[in-house]
């Protein structure tokens, strides 16, 4: 589904089709709730806060002015909400990622999205520890990391998202994933 | 890049293809295919990228999650509609709470308009049916107010206009030649009750004590 495509849903929306929204839903909602679950590690909040973020959405809808592709301005919605939940939260975030952290690791059956997941298996220790160390990077590494690492958006893309200069978010990506590859290499992954 | 070591940035920049001049990616390549640091510092970061594919995970096993994000939509949608609707429903209420509130005063009004008619009526046809009796016993009717009917009577009628009269209170004095006619305080040591004569004060001379006689009686028949 193309940028077209979703305008073309939006519209629907906007008429009043509320049920055409699930193919909004649909599209995003990996890429949603995964950037959501790095961000707050913490599978049944991630869950809350990614149909939250659809709710939001929904709701601003009217005031998406189309300027920019949909998915950017839903993930500049997402990064907010979780920039703004992570402040509220960060006191009873703590906790609960040090104790559910490994349960929510070991519990969920994640799919593997790689074209050929025998070529280069990662196991599920090895998992638990990026995400540890993805959790653990300051908050604007961690956000870059994720939208341009997991989620493969362009510097661009992360440069309207965040509304940050397009040299600010190099300067970003490559501090945050240096920071990230000494950890991962101090703890012997790399 | 002879002497130097690719900085980090670049290495990043190299990886994510953000290098657009050809040659310097291919100085930047040659220089880490010769470097042994830099070399590994290139294959750290590829080792780093291939782990973080493995963290891009879904919910496509949650697969009520579509439908379940659509009824909260909708339920949200309908309690803002709600919410919003709530200041027009309190506006409205005010408006029937207000309007009940003036009716109740007006019909309330209008009650008692009605009782104090309905209480006037029976008064307005007592007043007649008085003045008739009056009339019948050839009495002459002086004063009609509201609170009574004031007439003069020769004293041989009066003992009949008495019996006429029924159960109603009655005022009288005795006017000898008219000429105390203006006196209102003896009226109010005289008034029995007409008809009930086993009530009367035994301080008002009784219909017997009048008799026959040039005199006058006034009397004041009140509702």
């Amino acid at each position: 589904m193309s940028n077209d495509d979703d305008i073309k849903v939006i519209d629907q929306v906007l008429e009043g089709d509320i049920e055409s929204f699930s193919a909004i839903i649909g599209k995003y909602q990996d890429m949603v709730f995964r950037y959501v679950y790095n961000q707050l590690n913490n599978y049944d909040e991630a869950l809350d806060v990614t149909q939250e973020i659809f709710i939001m959405a929904i709701e601003a809808l009217a005031s998406f002015r189309r300027e920019a592709k949909f998915s950017t301005w839903l993930y500049s919605i997402m990064v907010n909400y979780c920039k703004n939940y992570r402040k509220k939260n960060r006191r009873y975030n703590m906790v609960s990622m040090n104790v559910s952290r490994g349960e929510d690791e070991y519990e969920m059956q994640l799919p593997d999205t790689r074209e050929n997941p025998e070529a280069d298996v990662v196991n599920a220790d090895s998992l638990r520890i990026v995400k540890e160390e993805i959790a653990e990077l300051p908050d604007d590494y961690r956000e870059i990391v994720l939208m341009r690492d997991i989620e493969g958006l362009s510097y661009n893309e992360i440069s309207d998202i965040l509304g940050i200069k397009l040299s600010n978010v190099k300067v970003r990506i490559h501090r945050g994933r240096e920071l990230l590859k000494n950890r991962l290499h101090a703890r012997g992954l790399i | 890049m002879k002497g130097e070591h690719v900085p980090f940035e670049k290495i990043c920049e190299l990886y994510d293809g953000e290098i657009p001049n050809a040659e310097e990616r291919e100085a930047l390549m040659d220089h880490i295919k010769g470097c042994p640091e830099c070399s590994e510092s290139y294959n750290k970061m590829q080792g780093m990228m291939s782990l973080l594919c493995s963290c891009k995970c879904g919910i496509s096993h949650m697969q009520y999650f579509k439908s379940e994000t659509l009824i909260k939509i909708k339920s949200r949608k309908r309690q803002k509609l709600f919410f919003k609707a709530l200041p027009a429903m309190a506006a409205a209420i005010l408006i029937f709470v207000g309007i009940g509130i003036v009716s109740s005063v007006f019909m309330s009004t209008d009650e008692t308009t009605a009782l104090s008619d309905s209480r006037m009526q029976p008064s307005m046809n007592d007043s007649e049916e008085v003045i008739n009796i009056i009339r019948k016993n050839n009495a002459r009717i002086v004063n009609v107010s509201d609170i009574f009917v004031e007439g003069e009577v020769s004293r041989a009628s009066f003992n009949r206009l008495r019996r006429d009269l029924g159960f109603r209170k009655v005022a009288y004095r005795l006017i000898e030649n008219n000429t105390d006619a203006g006196t209102d305080n003896k009226w109010l040591q005289n008034i029995e009750e007409v008809g009930s004569s086993n009530i009367v004060n035994p301080d008002i001379p009784s219909a017997g004590s009048f008799k026959a006689g040039k005199d006058v009686i006034r009397f004041r028949v009140f509702r």
